[in-house]
């Protein structure tokens, strides 16, 4: 439901397409993957920054959805974002269309946060994360949402307290049970995509992936005592 | 006999429907008797359901502009790198590949040409000391004035001045000389048909071409073994001036059958210069150098002796000898001090007088 409201959202993003696309040249597995992204890739490795531009449109909420579920900080999320796409703008040329450009463009993601969140815990010796105190990224979150109208004030809120103790809680998983729920329950990536961005066979995801439901279950029972 | 334990651990595979039949249908057994395990399932359902409900953040106001503006800077400092190094002109990396041929080549052919003589040479001699100068000074200033007698003056030295004025001015070749102009046209500056060689040829005699000491001592100097008449070893042992010696051997050549001649290698010219003084003397030797034009290609010390291997014109050796001589006397180990136009080497022993 949500991927194909992502996709909606592409196409009136890029509907009236001005930029037309290349086919990559003699890239098969484009082809058999079906990646929209690539002929704006193929620009975008030539130099083109506008095709770019519209590979950043298209992916940019989605990364950030992403990188805010791994750090758990918007303002971080944001500044890790921007680091990743202009890593992945450096990069572009040892892309070879392998996978989907998306899967590549979420596993430099990834990383970044890895790397953020590991520069962050050496500079703040283990902060213990508080059940009591809401992830950064929520307030900001939920003035978001309240400036793109729908519920009601009360309704955000509450909305956003129970995002911001989900958030809590995903942030106390296990790095590498945080990574795979994320990228399986909240960003929707197949199994295989998830292998390949981390590398990891796909019966190793899974039932990684299945410690951290559990895992976050549990979590969410502490804080909320029923979930019902 | 299930355990609500492994049951558990199952069950967000079972929600998945990742299970293999058998499993699935064991925990589905267990379900249907077990409330505290539906419960779970309950529950985690909820906990999935509520991560797929999260409401997805938005961007920041100009989130994309921001990005795109770090790329564009991104991709100007790439470019201007790049264009700085290789662009700014569309014909800099030709330019920069001939230039580096060019310098490769040109540099090969220096050193093909000159390589040796690079590796070879030793500093030129020392700064010259006030003595020497004193004397050099004026015989360069001489020299402009007196080329035409320089070339009236005969063969053999008379005095010390002369000698040296025989020195700085290469002598004309003498009517007695000429037959030995001719050797100027052999392809090597150090081969030559000697009457001598042709006795040696008949006689035999082998004797080693550094051995210079009148006593008799087996004194060497580094430089190519040759063959030396009976003649001019008998002389060599008799007469210690060298200069008497090699007219000796000058005398006994003619004498041989010129018909007899054949090409002989000649020895490189060896000189023994005995002194009173070593270092002293290795000045005058190499103010006479200089003098010359000459090329230290190498210098030794071996015990008190003082080894010196130059280069020099051929025509002007025999110069050069007379003007050793008014340092101190001279033996060489050949009878003729004629060479043909072109550098020689000439191996040149500094030695204390016994």
């Amino acid at each position: 439901m949500r991927k194909a409201k992502w996709r909606d959202s592409f196409a009136t993003l890029t509907g009236g397409n001005a930029l037309p696309d290349i086919p990559a040249q003699g890239d098969a597995r484009n082809r058999i993957i079906g990646d929209d992204d690539a002929g704006f890739v193929a620009r975008s490795r030539q130099g083109d920054t506008e095709a770019f531009a519209v590979l950043v449109r298209r992916h940019q909420k989605k990364m950030l959805n992403m990188a805010c579920r791994m750090i758990g900080d918007y303002d971080e999320a944001c500044d890790v974002v921007q680091e990743s796409f202009i890593s992945a703008y450096r990069a572009i040329g040892k892309f070879r269309g392998d996978s989907r450009f998306s899967t590549w463009l979420g596993g430099i993601v990834l990383n970044q946060a890895r790397n953020h969140l590991r520069q962050k815990n050496a500079r703040s010796e283990k902060e213990e994360i508080s059940l009591d105190q809401p992830a950064r990224f929520a307030q900001k979150d939920l003035l978001n949402t309240i400036r793109s109208g729908g519920d009601s004030v009360i309704e955000c809120l509450e909305k956003k307290e129970l995002s911001a103790k989900i958030q809590v809680c995903i942030s106390a998983l296990d790095g590498e049970q945080r990574e795979v729920l994320v990228l399986r329950d909240i960003q929707e990536y197949s199994y295989e995509e998830i292998g390949d961005m981390l590398k990891l066979p796909e019966g190793t995801v899974k039932s990684r992936l299945f410690r951290a439901r559990n895992a976050l279950k549990e979590g969410l029972l502490k804080i909320f005592g029923d979930l019902r | 006999m299930n355990n609500c334990k492994d049951i558990n651990n199952l069950l967000p595979a079972y929600l998945d429907d990742a299970l293999s039949p058998s499993e699935k249908e064991r925990v589905a057994e267990h379900l249907a008797v077990c409330s505290r395990c539906r419960q779970d399932v309950a529950d985690l359902s909820k906990a999935v359901s509520l991560l797929h409900n999260l409401d997805e953040v938005e961007p920041p106001p100009f989130f994309e502009q921001r990005i795109m503006a770090a790329i564009r800077e991104e991709s100007r400092k790439k470019q201007s790198i790049w264009r700085r190094l290789f662009f700014p002109l569309h014909i800099k990396i030709p330019i920069q590949a001939l230039t580096t041929v060019f310098i490769a080549v040109f540099a090969f052919l220096v050193y093909q040409k000159s390589g040796p003589e690079i590796k070879q040479m030793t500093p030129l001699p020392a700064p010259v000391t006030g003595a020497v100068k004193e004397r050099i000074a004026p015989e360069i200033s001489r020299q402009p004035s007196v080329p035409a007698t320089a070339a009236q003056d005969g063969k053999a030295p008379s005095s010390a001045s002369q000698g040296q004025n025989r020195g700085q001015f290469a002598p004309a070749p003498s009517a007695g000389e000429g037959k030995q102009d001719s050797l100027a046209a052999f392809p090597a500056p150090l081969r030559e048909d000697h009457p001598a060689a042709t006795a040696l040829k008949d006689t035999g005699i082998a004797a080693e071409a550094g051995k210079f000491n009148a006593k008799g001592e087996a004194e060497t100097i580094s430089g190519p073994t040759v063959l030396s008449s009976p003649q001019s070893r008998k002389s060599k042992a008799a007469v210690p001036g060298a200069v008497r010696e090699s007219r000796d051997m000058t005398a006994a050549s003619p004498s041989l059958p010129a018909a007899e001649a054949v090409p002989v290698k000649r020895p490189g010219l060896a000189l023994t210069i005995q002194v009173l003084e070593i270092n002293q003397g290795l000045q005058d030797v190499e103010a006479c150098l200089y003098r010359f034009n000459a090329r230290i290609l190498e210098r030794r010390h071996r015990g008190e002796a003082i080894f010196l291997k130059v280069q020099i014109d051929g025509r002007r050796i025999a110069a050069f000898v007379r003007q050793l001589e008014d340092i101190g006397p001279v033996r060489t180990n050949v009878d003729r001090l004629e060479f043909p136009v072109g550098n020689a080497a000439v191996d040149i022993r500094i030695d204390r007088l016994p």
